[in-house]
């Protein structure tokens, strides 16, 4: 028996020198072949980029329907042209922030056929959109909470999430997480079976003589119209009553962006002196170690598409230089901007003239209304419950048009309270459910006997004030 | 039996027995105008008492029911020709009472010690506690008319500008004590801080998020709770009223109550300073008088002739020597000190030792004394005043006793915030007469005694507190109740411009820095003096004051909902 040509009985593990030399050779043939260029990639190989399915859904379109201004003198023209009908409803509401959302659910709730247009690609508004994540303005002196109805239902479901609202307490303003509420509000749109557009913007009104018949909404899809009995407005800066034609207050606000922060639980305690703390670390939100910072801005007009391309990048500019300040703070090295608001915080431009008006000699006086349709709070408790009357959402000529939200009628001193989230909240409700009684009815939003919206409002578990 | 001591018909009366019992009813009259005066002028300065029944009040002509006002209290101290004097003196104004304290001193004039005799307040209590005192066989001591001493000091320090020791008058003190009697002057609290960091480990880490509408990120600001805490103290000390107890309004009368009573008569005859003034008034009118004779001789040596003119020098001979010899029971009288006592008892303080006997039968030991203490007044005042400037090296001991005594260790405060219309701060101390009056006039409350933080010569005069509520645009009572000048009477109208302090904004405490929606200051302006601008540089909302619109009302400092607060009215 031959043996192997590595064992050496005698001298235990050892090699011949033939063995060892074959050995090596072998080895270096077979490392040189594996490394040496063996030739071409073939393309197969490779695959298709990124390996998505993608179709082609039409070859050599060429856009339908096309009617391109054209320069006349030096002047653009808009020739005529039809327009698609994208969509019929009875209740149209424009906006999907907190007012918009609160009309869509409750006028379907009241038994209408909605629809809803939202610009953004998702609801919530200012409230998720605009980070303005303190929701304040639903108690009055005392404690009492006067929002209810379907915004307070929000709350409930929010309250409801894991870490998706916190300081929700009897008379305390609580603070939500942007994601939860856009999260929330899908999920109450879907179980209420609202037909929606989003990324559609309002861009007109259709309008027979006085009467509002529809809005025409641009997005991808182009230019599309949209027929409804009545239009909520709920954009906040009255696009579609100023289209209409209806008599607004063009106003200036504050004009300001809102990021939020994160790591703060992660300051070094030790390292961080009392003073000079660092400014503008914002408020806790639900997310640990994550502050929203609010910024007030400087008051501008909000409808000047010059002056919110200017704001923006002024503020982002700000906000990062900022940040780069509390970082260089001894221990807060590890502080970090972790999102600007995708919208930017504007709070006042276009408040509708209404049949009525919210004065602030009426929150004075605790004026009360017959035809009252929500009661507003006040922004820390500091004064008494307002009442809302219902003309003060009804424009004073244009017809099958309701505003609601921080665009309804109200003074000038009153503004500040009316654009608070839970008292447009308040205002969206009773727009729905008045919109929803408008095309029951069949009659103008202006007509609607308000005494039926008030008991849908109650069926609705609204608050309209006490003693009725 | 005041009229005895002019009227020589009186005099031969008052030697029958009918005058006799015609005296008896007089001091019993007297009496009875004197406590009435107590009580009128009690119930005038006492806060909320109605003199009559509301339902009357519609019938009552308006210039009557003005007695339950801010004026009618200002009247009751000013009724005193000393502070009427000194007022017009410091302040070369003639204010709206002086002529009430100036008609009395006439009266003073005409008759000695009108005002003692028949209205002082002050004089029926401490006659009453000298009679107790003498029914426990208490004694009181000779001694030299301080009092007279007392007021010339003082006027001739208002001539400088600082009356010194005002608040000595009877009528002041007085007024004073009904201020803790009437009213509960509520003191300083100091507010709820954040929680400490033992404190917050201890909650719930949902119940340590505070409402964060008004906190501040409260994972880092725990951390530095304690030293913010320290640091606060420290600095809200700058600003922050710590009022003197109000009993120490009290002490004045009660001391001059406890003298009357131990050593009987000692203050009125000898001590008080109104008495003593109206003394000096009364011996001016002998000199007068003795001016008067002799000029009247050097006429009748030139109309020797007339006869009439010789009758009348006759007359007013006689009425100048009637007064000598009959004036000391008069002057004794009127004090209190020579009638209704057994024989042989209060022996010390005999009649003849009375200031206005002495210096009526030599008027120029008096002019040498009316020279020394113009002089020392003058010297003194002048000496407090410069101190309170900038004192030599020499006098800075000096000066940490008078005007630093009782000061809190730190920083050397600033000047007090002072009630509006408030005179000049270098004389203002020396004015206040430490009536009360206007503590008890404000209806807010604010208006609270000083303690010894703006040093000893601030020591219960008025400064404003604004922390519960603020100097309201539609008050001026309390620069109506003024007696002494201190604080200038302020109409309404002008109360915007009357300025009290001006609004100062730390834009490190304001809740705009944090970019916290907080206007309220802005919305709380009486007088639209704040405005709120965005700055580019700072990149917040900065409050702005118009200092030509504040006048320092404080409105906003009360709303202020920061500690320490970040608007704070601060003295100009």
């Amino acid at each position: 028996m031959k043996e192997p040509f590595w064992s050496d009985s005698e001298r235990g593990w050892a090699m011949h020198r033939r063995d060892w030399l074959r050995l090596v050779g072998m080895g270096g043939a077979a490392a040189g072949l594996g490394v040496w260029p063996t030739g071409e990639v073939l393309p197969a190989d490779v695959g298709e980029p990124g390996g998505f399915q993608s179709s082609i859904l039409a070859k050599n379109k060429v856009q339908e329907n096309r009617a391109n201004p054209t320069v006349v003198d030096g002047r653009v023209i808009q020739p005529q042209r039809e327009l698609p009908i994208l969509h019929r409803t009875d209740v149209l509401v424009v906006g999907g922030g907190p007012a918009g959302v609160c009309a869509a659910i409750a006028a379907k709730r009241a038994g209408a056929d909605v629809t809803l247009v939202e610009r953004y690609g998702h609801f919530g508004g200012l409230w998720s959109g605009g980070l303005v994540l303190l929701v304040v303005g639903h108690i009055v002196q005392g404690g009492k909470q006067v929002c209810q109805g379907i915004g307070e239902e929000i709350m409930r479901r929010l309250d409801k999430l894991d870490g998706a609202i916190i300081n929700r307490r009897p008379g305390s303003n609580p603070t939500v997480d942007a994601e939860a509420v856009k999260y929330v509000m899908v999920e109450m749109i879907d179980e209420a079976g609202l037909k929606v557009f989003l990324h559609s913007w309002c861009a007109d009104v259709i309008m027979t003589d006085n009467k509002v018949q529809g809005v025409v909404i641009e997005s991808k899809s182009g230019r599309q119209a949209i027929l409804a009995k009545v239009v909520v407005d709920a954009t906040g800066d009255g696009d579609v009553f100023a289209a209409a034609g209806a008599e607004f207050e063009h106003r200036s606000h504050n004009i300001g962006l809102v990021s939020r922060i994160g790591n703060l639980d992660r300051v070094d305690p030790e390292k961080a002196r009392p003073s000079p703390k660092p400014r503008l670390l914002g408020s806790p939100t639900p997310v640990p170690g994550v502050n929203w910072v609010n910024m007030l801005g400087p008051e501008e007009d909000g409808l000047d598409v010059n002056v919110l391309t200017r704001l923006e990048m002024q503020h982002r500019k700000f906000i990062w230089r900022h940040m780069q300040k509390v970082r260089a703070t001894p221990g807060y090295e590890k502080v970090y901007l972790m999102e600007t608001a995708p919208q930017l915080g504007v709070r006042i431009t276009r408040v509708l003239q209404g049949l009525a008006t919210v004065r602030l000699e009426d929150l004075k006086n605790g004026s009360k209304f017959s035809d009252v349709i929500g009661v507003g709070g006040s922004s820390n408790g500091k004064h008494g419950p307002w009442q809302i009357p219902y003309g003060a959402l009804v424009p004073v000529k244009v017809d099958n048009i309701l505003a609601a939200g921080r665009c309804i009628s109200a003074e000038i001193r009153m503004a500040d309270l009316v654009r608070l989230i839970p008292n447009c909240f308040v205002t969206g409700h009773a727009a729905g459910v008045a919109a929803a009684v408008a095309v029951q009815d069949g009659c103008l939003p202006r007509q609607v006997d308000v005494a039926k919206v008030q008991k849908i409002l109650r069926q609705q578990e609204a608050y309209l004030g006490d003693d009725t | 039996m005041s009229s005895t001591t002019t009227c020589p018909k009186d005099l031969l009366a008052e030697l029958t027995q009918q005058g006799q019992s015609r005296r008896r009813w007089l001091v019993a009259g007297r009496w009875l105008v004197r406590v009435g005066c107590l009580v009128i002028l009690t119930a005038i300065l006492w806060p909320g008492v109605q003199l009559w029944p509301t339902s009357l009040q519609p019938e009552i002509p308006r210039w009557i029911q003005t007695l339950e006002s801010p004026e009618a209290a200002r009247l009751v101290p000013a009724l005193s020709t000393w502070i009427a004097l000194s007022a017009l003196l410091a302040l070369h104004t003639v204010g709206l009472t002086v002529g009430v304290g100036l008609a009395l001193g006439l009266v003073a004039m005409l008759r000695p010690r009108w005002f003692c005799r028949w209205m002082c307040p002050m004089g029926v209590c401490t006659e009453l506690a000298g009679r107790a005192g003498r029914l426990c066989r208490l004694r009181t001591f000779r001694l030299f008319p301080v009092g007279q001493w007392i007021a010339l000091l003082t006027l001739a320090g208002a001539v400088v500008g600082y009356p010194l020791l005002l608040w000595m008058d009877p009528l002041a003190l007085w007024a004073g004590w009904i201020t803790p009697a009437s009213i509960d002057l509520v003191p300083f609290e100091e507010p709820t801080l954040p929680p400490t960091p033992a404190e917050l480990s201890q909650q719930t880490p949902l119940a340590s998020q505070a409402d964060s509408a008004i906190q501040p990120d409260l994972a880092i600001q725990a951390e530095q709770a304690t030293q913010t805490n320290l640091a606060t103290s420290a600095e809200q000390a700058e600003w922050i009223v710590r009022p003197a107890n109000q009993n120490w309004f009290a002490v004045g009368a009660a001391a001059v109550l406890v003298l009357s009573f131990l050593l009987p008569g000692l203050w009125c005859g000898r001590l008080c300073p109104l008495g003593g003034l109206q003394e000096i008034l009364w011996q001016l009118r002998q000199m007068a008088l003795a001016l008067g004779k002799g000029l009247n001789r050097l006429f009748r040596r030139r109309m020797a002739s007339e006869s009439k003119m010789a009758g009348d020098a006759e007359l007013s001979k006689k009425v100048v020597g009637l007064f000598r010899s009959e004036s000391k029971p008069a002057v004794a009288g009127a004090l209190g000190v020579g009638q209704d006592k057994p024989a042989g008892e209060f022996s010390r303080s005999a009649p003849e030792q009375l200031p206005c006997q002495q210096t009526a039968e030599s008027g120029w030991k008096f002019g040498r004394r009316l020279v020394l203490a113009g002089l020392g007044g003058a010297v003194w005042a002048g000496w407090t005043r410069w101190l309170r400037g900038a004192p030599p090296k020499l006098l800075r001991p000096l000066e940490s006793v008078w005007s630093g005594w009782g000061r809190r260790a730190g920083p050397s405060p600033s000047k007090p915030l002072r009630p509006p219309g408030a005179a000049d701060e270098s004389c203002f101390t020396g004015l206040c007469i430490r009536c009360g009056n206007c503590i008890r006039a404000c209806p807010s409350r604010i208006i609270l005694p000083d303690g010894a933080r703006h040093g000893l010569a601030g020591f219960l005069a008025p400064v404003l507190y604004l922390d519960k509520d603020y100097c309201r645009e539609d008050c001026n009572r309390c620069t109506l109740s003024c007696p002494s000048g201190a604080l200038q009477p302020v109409l309404l109208s002008e109360k915007p411009k009357v300025r009290i302090g001006l609004a100062h904004v730390d834009m490190d405490r304001c809740m705009l820095a944090e970019a916290r929606e907080c206007f309220i200051c802005r919305e709380r302006c009486p007088y639209q003096a704040i405005r709120t601008q965005f700055s580019p540089i700072t990149y917040i909302v900065e409050v702005q004051i118009d200092p030509a619109r504040c006048n320092g009302c404080g409105a906003c400092q009360v709303a202020c909902p920061t500690w320490p607060r970040a608007i704070v009215v601060q003295p100009l």
